[in-house]
């Protein structure tokens, strides 16, 4: 009698087992995708957008369920994405070498995020005070500099400026702060330099007190700033899916950079960022960073500038990237699919 | 071998810093008239703060005014935001907690029992105790991200020690005479433990534990304030990087009552557990 | 009453200090081997699991790896810089804290209004997770060394004040009366009767102070930037550097060793003279 009981209820759980895993087969595919501040990276305004467009990105929720994380800068990114707690990163070209070579993991760049410096776009710019303590690059060894992450584009791009004028990383302080707080903390003179971003550019550059000390563009000329990495065996394991997702962000990029969209877009803006709308109507235009609208990115850049940071000693170890470390597959996939008209 | 704590190395905790005695006699008949008078310096340090920058002596900028500061908090705690990031705080504190005493209890109890576990765990127990555990900060956010598992095992990590220790001294103070009956009686060795040594290291594990809560405290607003997405800490953070000065100033005055309040609490149940062991 | 500590070997009354000594130093010896090999134990095993491939070294370097990470920043001079930034923090820190803490807990002590208007500032600071005022110090002393100063001294100040006060509370009422009426004045009292009565306990508290300054120098180091090895281990881990991770840990470790063994050492000699010097189990 028991020992049947006991039977019963071993059968009653492997069968739930089968169900759950069955049922475990069926649901979207987490695609937890990181960000680091807006409209630079799209990611945010794509899920505001399918929000209020659905048809925009109709396999949301149904193969895939895309969820941006923010993030404060690239590199915070690379334990994240080795603990899978993220399934997109987007890189700077330093956090994407570090990954490869510190933290062992087998990524690929798979899409553009953002470039600077690129035919006339926003060349990315480093900002002091007029009257302060800084007056050309050399006046910074002593003083304290405001970067977002440490390892980040905009941080990495410094380190190289100031390395090629001889100012290594223990000659200056390096305070992280977020990209919206380093404005105030410039105003209140708790730091001397900050990597200022367009959409706060607007109430700091009015009061006529501060300029730009050197752009990136003047580091790197044109820079592949940020791009998506993907570790090789999640694209592998997941590329219908991936497909999927990739064919809708793509529709949905190209919805933002169509200036027939402009107005709502700009709406989408402001209700995400809870940023004045004057401080935002750069964006799209030519005073933001360049976005490749077939999200392609510019792997000739990318090795370009992983040279540079090794040359200068930013980054320890070189990494060559193509073929290896680049997939556009996925991306090329969603080409075709959206010129079918899919 | 650890030697005898100091009641005062191990936080001169008895409750408050003048001995009791002098209290009680100054106003017996009057104790809540003396817990306000003993308060009453706090009071007047808040008529400060607010005098201060009523009178513009201190810019608004560096320390909002009192009301301002209060008026935040409520906003606060109607929006839900405080309650949210307090529990999962406190949730954190008292799980890495609640496992290093589940912990550390026996393990300290056992080492001090049985020597070859003592002599096993004892450089362990002194090479780490002088190590700052928030060092490990960045290894629990490598390892366990930035949710709560990276806090609640640093937490565990960091309060094993002051529990371990306790109970290892609680446990060498028990009096051989009992265990000596016990066992003629006819006590098997973990029945002894169980009813003669544990109560008997009781105080001590009680006062080590009220140490650990310090610790948890300290850890929990560390790892918040520099890796995390949810919390107390986390939330000073944010307020402060986004410039609302009155509201950071709100939650960490909150923060520092929790401390205070759990600090008093555990020394209620304290004295609330040694009374019933009479 | 006899206790199971009696079962415990101790140093007790010895028949020839001559034999006592050198048994007591034979045993110290081999506890102390039998203690390191424990140590060695789990070292062992810490890098057998990770050369075993099991986890990945991103997330568990070979303690080897780490061992010459920690050599290779001695050589390059990176371990002496950012050791120094951090011993130099936590040490002032901790002197302003001491030589503030035994003056305010002498005065508290001794002057009853000093004693009513702290009293409840100090058990009500004690318990409170001070760290948590870091953002408001950091506003108010901006992002250099003085508020990492401020706050290493604001942490590390309550448990001296806490030992002081009951320390000179507790020096025998008789000395001082028969000081006194000998005919000593306030300052000989002060220094020749009190302080060196309470000191044992002084030292005890300083000895709970110190660790405090040394996390607190990391926290603020690690949330501020700007040198030190907090600071390097937060740049070790944005660069996915775990190595050097890891090594700030083993360099912070053996700094905290140090302090902590150093300061022990001091008490000891410093208490020589005194009949009550205890060892205090410091955590």
């Amino acid at each position: 009698m028991r020992r049947a009981a006991v039977l019963r209820i071993v059968a009653a759980f492997l069968a739930g087992m089968a169900a759950g895993a069955g049922g475990a087969a069926a649901a979207p595919l987490k695609l937890a995708v990181a960000w680091v501040e807006t409209p630079g990276h799209l990611a945010p305004l794509v899920a505001e957008l399918a929000k209020r467009h659905p048809e925009i990105m109709p396999n949301d929720g149904k193969t895939y369920k895309f969820e941006p994380i923010r993030f404060r800068g690239t590199t915070a990114e690379i334990p994240a994405l080795a603990l899978n707690d993220i399934q997109i990163a987007p890189f700077s070209d330093a956090a994407f070498a570090l990954a490869v070579t510190n933290a062992h993991l087998d990524v690929r760049i798979v899409a553009d995020v953002l470039q600077t410096g690129r035919k006339g776009y926003f060349p990315g710019e480093y900002v002091v005070a007029k009257n302060g303590p800084i007056k050309t690059i050399a006046d910074i060894r002593g003083k304290r500099v405001a970067t977002n992450t440490i390892g980040s584009e905009a941080d990495a791009t410094m380190r190289v400026m100031l390395r090629r004028h001889g100012i290594k990383d223990s000659d200056f302080t390096t305070v992280e702060a977020n990209f919206a707080n380093q404005p105030a903390m410039l105003e209140e003179g708790k730091v001397d330099m900050i990597e200022l971003l367009p959409q706060f550019a607007h109430d700091l550059m009015a009061t006529g007190k501060y300029h730009v000390l050197f752009t990136a563009a003047q580091v790197h000329g044109v820079s592949e700033s940020v791009f998506w990495g993907m570790r090789a065996d999640f694209i592998k394991a997941h590329r219908p899916a991936l497909i999927d997702f990739f064919t809708d962000y793509m529709r949905a990029v190209h919805w933002f950079l169509d200036p027939k969209n402009r107005k709502e877009a700009l709406a989408i803006l402001v209700a995400v960022t809870h940023e004045p709308a004057q401080n935002l109507a750069f964006a799209f235009t030519k005073h933001d960073f360049y976005h490749d609208p077939d999200l392609v990115p510019d792997i000739a850049a990318v090795q370009k500038e992983i040279d540079e940071d090794v040359r200068v000693g930013v980054l320890p170890k070189r990494v060559v990237v193509s073929p290896h470390y680049v997939d556009l597959s996925l991306i090329e996939a969603a080409k075709k699919r959206l010129a079918h008209g899919a | 071998m650890a030697p005898e704590p100091s009641r005062l190395a191990l936080g001169g905790r008895t409750g408050a810093v003048l001995p009791p005695r002098a209290a009680a006699r100054r106003r017996p008949a009057a104790p809540l008239f003396a817990l306000l008078w003993r308060y009453t310096p706090i009071l007047l340090l808040a008529l400060l703060w607010e005098g201060a920058t009523r009178s513009g002596l201190v810019s608004p900028l560096v320390l909002p005014a009192l009301d301002r500061v209060g008026a935040a908090w409520w906003g606060l705690l109607a929006s839900g935001d405080l309650t949210r990031n307090a529990a999962i705080s406190l949730a954190r504190a008292a799980a890495g907690l609640g496992l290093a005493v589940l912990c550390g209890t026996p393990l300290g109890i056992l080492m001090a029992w049985f020597r070859p576990i003592r002599i096993a765990c004892n450089p362990l127990v002194q090479a780490l105790y002088p190590m700052p555990k928030s060092a490990l900060i960045p290894v629990m956010v490598l390892w366990l991200g930035f949710g709560s598992a990276s806090k609640i095992v640093l937490i565990l990590i960091g309060c094993m020690l002051p529990v371990t220790l306790s109970a290892f001294n609680g446990a060498r103070g028990t009096e051989e005479v009992l265990v000596w009956s016990a066992r003629s009686m006819g006590a098997s060795r973990a029945r002894v433990l169980w009813e003669i040594v544990l109560p008997s290291a009781l105080p001590e594990i009680l006062s080590g534990i009220r140490t650990a809560l310090a610790f948890a405290f300290v850890l929990l607003v560390a790892t918040e304030l520099i890796a995390a997405r949810a919390g107390l800490g986390y939330m000073i953070g944010w307020l402060g990087d986004g410039g609302v000065y009155d509201a950071m100033f709100a939650v960490v005055l909150t923060v520092a009552l929790l401390g205070f309040a759990a600090d008093r609490a555990w020394l209620l149940v304290m004295r609330r557990g040694l009374r019933w062991r009479e | 009453m006899a206790r199971i500590s009696a079962a415990l070997p101790r140093r007790g009354a010895a028949p020839f200090a001559g034999t006592r000594r050198r048994q007591d130093a034979l045993r110290g010896l081999g506890r102390g081997l039998l203690g390191s090999l424990t140590l060695m134990l789990v070292l062992a095993a810490w890098e057998i699991f990770a050369r075993s491939g099991a986890v990945s070294n991103f997330l568990l370097p070979p303690f080897s790896v780490v061992l010459a990470r920690v050599w290779q920043d001695a050589l390059s001079g990176d371990l002496i810089a950012n050791l120094g930034v951090t011993l130099y923090r936590a040490l002032l820190g901790f002197a302003i804290a001491a030589a503030g803490g035994v003056a305010l807990g002498v005065l508290m002590a001794r002057n009853a209004l000093m004693r009513w208007f702290f009293d409840p500032i100090v058990s009500v600071a004690f318990p409170m997770p001070k760290i948590a005022f870091l953002p408001i110090f950091m506003l108010w002393f901006g992002l250099y060394d003085a508020s990492k100063l401020t706050m290493i001294t604001f942490n590390a100040i309550f448990p001296v004040i806490t030992a002081t006060v009951a320390a000179t509370e507790g020096v025998d009422k008789e000395i001082i009366w028969s000081a006194r009426s000998l005919g000593a004045g306030e300052r000989q009292l002060l220094w020749q009767i009190i302080l060196p009565a309470a000191l044992p306990q002084i030292l005890t508290g300083l000895q709970v102070a110190l660790p405090v300054a040394m996390i607190v120098a990391i926290v603020t180091e690690m949330l501020m930037g700007g040198q030190g090895l907090g600071a390097a281990m937060i740049t070790a881990s944005r660069f996915a550097d775990s190595p050097g991770v890891f090594a700030g840990i083993v360099e912070i470790a053996v700094a905290g060793l140090c302090l902590v063994k150093g300061m022990a050492l001091l008490r000891r000699r410093l208490l020589l003279w005194h009949q009550e010097a205890k060892e205090p189990t410091t955590v």
